[in-house]
């Protein structure tokens, strides 16, 4: 019976604390759905102002320590003198960045973020044609599959709907010429339609996220703090 | 005030409670519903299964406090399948809090199928800041040991049994996302020239857009959200996060259904007698 009431788990301990700590965080963060208060403010800024410090830490653990200061020192001592430069000249790109503080050295970061903008630009485009140009080939699709061809994504229906939705989508983004034409105008409507029905689908989906995490929390609250269920 | 006027101005904190008390249900009942896969989600299992004995999986991900309840599922039901079939694999993360949570899973799991850090896997940790992933996934793929280096631990590649034979993303069969958002990346830059599989575990709220990446083949699967987690997790006969959560979550759904049907009931009602009162 004792399973069913709620006997929260000992605030001793590593294990209680850190439950305990969890436990307050989330009902700090849930008391905002009653009304904002000051206690959620707490909150909310311990959260940022740790996640803020932990990315801090571990870009420079995890990333800066082993991809630049160990190859710098270990290239120094090794007299590596390419590696060594290689690190240099990264450091002094790192720095100019830092120029976007001061008006007079304003355009020491305007050299960098062109280097920046010019390698992503580049980075993507690839990204975008083998990202993209294989759904485009794969929307080329048949309105008639032979049975045994079938398959839960290529079936004549599926196709035959997924070509008309995909040309009443396309007319209603059509914005090169007037749609007066009652066959463009018809077909746009429809397009509209679909368009309301995809945005339903995410909408709900976002609640499904939104749900998730709700329910995680309150099993958290009520099976691992207060310790209630069969397990309890 | 009248019934279809109250209806429609319930406290929102009053639907908060009744939210709260619907999806608890399930810790006091313990219900089963049937949780049939989708092809999605077949699809991402048999690309595990699909791996030959020894050949190596690279695991990504990038959930933590906030995803727990949408991906961890995902993560727990992925790492069961691999430990089982003593599939070894890599793990690495662009989120620098992802480390302590898919690592207790791992442990857990290793434990008890008895498998050994090194040999049945590798975690690299917080090895590419997420504003970096093209360029990160990218030298990765051309030049994975001279990348990573070294695993968090602090073991050169070289030595790790695991990845004796690494060279490139030739060297991997499979590769599986697991976090809030998809790793496009992936497939920009290892599918589309490698020709590695790939699997993605994401929140629901961002699987709209996603599917299309079935169709075209790029994706060989995909998990999506707690739904996902669940019916991995069924697939590997090991109910747990994800099939509590989904349980929880068909409570919510019905709470929620059914105050979009009362409201669109008492606005009808209300548009009614204002038609009437007019004339």
């Amino acid at each position: 019976m004792t399973g069913w009431l709620p006997h929260p788990v000992s605030p001793f301990g590593w294990q209680g604390i850190t439950i305990w700590l969890g436990a307050l965080a989330t009902l700090a963060i849930f008391s905002f759905l009653f009304r904002e208060n000051r206690v959620y403010r707490f909150a909310e800024h311990t959260l940022l102002g740790l996640g803020i410090g932990f990315g801090i830490a571990t870009t420079i653990t995890d990333i800066i320590i082993p991809k630049w200061w160990t190859p710098l020192t270990e290239g120094w001592s090794g007299r590596h003198w390419g590696v060594v430069t290689l690190c240099l000249v990264e450091l002094v790109l790192g720095l100019m960045w830092y120029g976007l503080y001061h008006r007079k050295t304003v355009w020491l970061s305007r050299i960098v973020m062109g280097l920046a903008i010019g390698a992503g630009a580049g980075v993507a485009f690839k990204a975008e044609i083998n990202d993209k140009l294989p759904q485009i080939i794969a929307s080329f699709k048949s309105p008639y599959v032979p049975a045994r061809e079938v398959t839960m994504f290529n079936n004549t229906t599926s196709n035959i709907v997924f070509v008309v939705v995909m040309l009443c989508v396309l007319s209603y983004f059509f914005f090169s010429v007037e749609q007066k034409h009652a066959a463009l105008r018809a077909s746009s409507r429809v397009g509209r339609i679909f368009l309301m029905l995809t945005f339903g689908v995410f909408f709900s989906n976002a609640i499904m996220t939104r749900m998730s995490v709700f329910i995680e929390r309150v099993w958290f609250l009520l099976t691992e703090w207060l310790r209630i269920g069969p397990g309890g | 005030m009248r019934w279809y006027e109250r209806l429609q101005r319930i406290d929102n904190r009053v639907l908060y409670v009744i939210l709260a008390v619907a999806v608890a249900v399930p810790v006091f009942a313990r219900l089963r519903l049937p949780i049939p896969p989708t092809t999605e989600t077949l699809g991402a299992y048999d690309a595990v299964e699909a791996v030959p004995p020894g050949r190596l999986v690279m695991v990504q991900s990038t959930w933590d406090a906030g995803t727990i309840g949408e991906c961890e599922g995902q993560c727990r039901a992925v790492v069961e399948h691999l430990m089982r079939r003593g599939q070894p694999f890599v793990i690495w993360t662009s989120n620098p809090a992802s480390p302590p949570f898919y690592n207790r899973i791992i442990e857990e799991t290793a434990r008890r199928h008895g498998r050994i850090y090194g040999r049945d896997w590798v975690d690299f940790g917080y090895k590419v800041p997420g504003g970096a992933m093209a360029f990160g996934v990218q030298a990765m793929a051309r030049d994975f040991p001279g990348y990573m280096k070294s695993d968090v631990r602090g073991t050169p590649v070289s030595r790790l049994p695991a990845l004796a034979r690494v060279r490139n993303a030739n060297d991997f069969d499979l590769i599986i996302t697991i976090g809030y958002n998809p790793i496009g990346e992936f497939i920009q830059f290892v599918q589309a020239v490698y020709g590695t599989k790939v699997v993605f575990g994401i929140a629901a709220i961002n699987s709209t857009t996603t599917y299309s990446y079935i169709d075209s083949k790029q994706i060989v699967g995909m998990l999506v959200g707690a739904r996902g987690g669940a019916e991995y997790e069924v697939l590997v006969d090991r109910a747990g996060r994800g099939v509590q959560i989904i349980m929880a979550q068909s409570f919510g759904h019905l709470l929620i259904v059914a105050l979009v049907v009362m409201a669109n009931i008492a606005a009808l009602a209300q548009r009614r007698a204002e038609r009437r009162r007019s004339g």
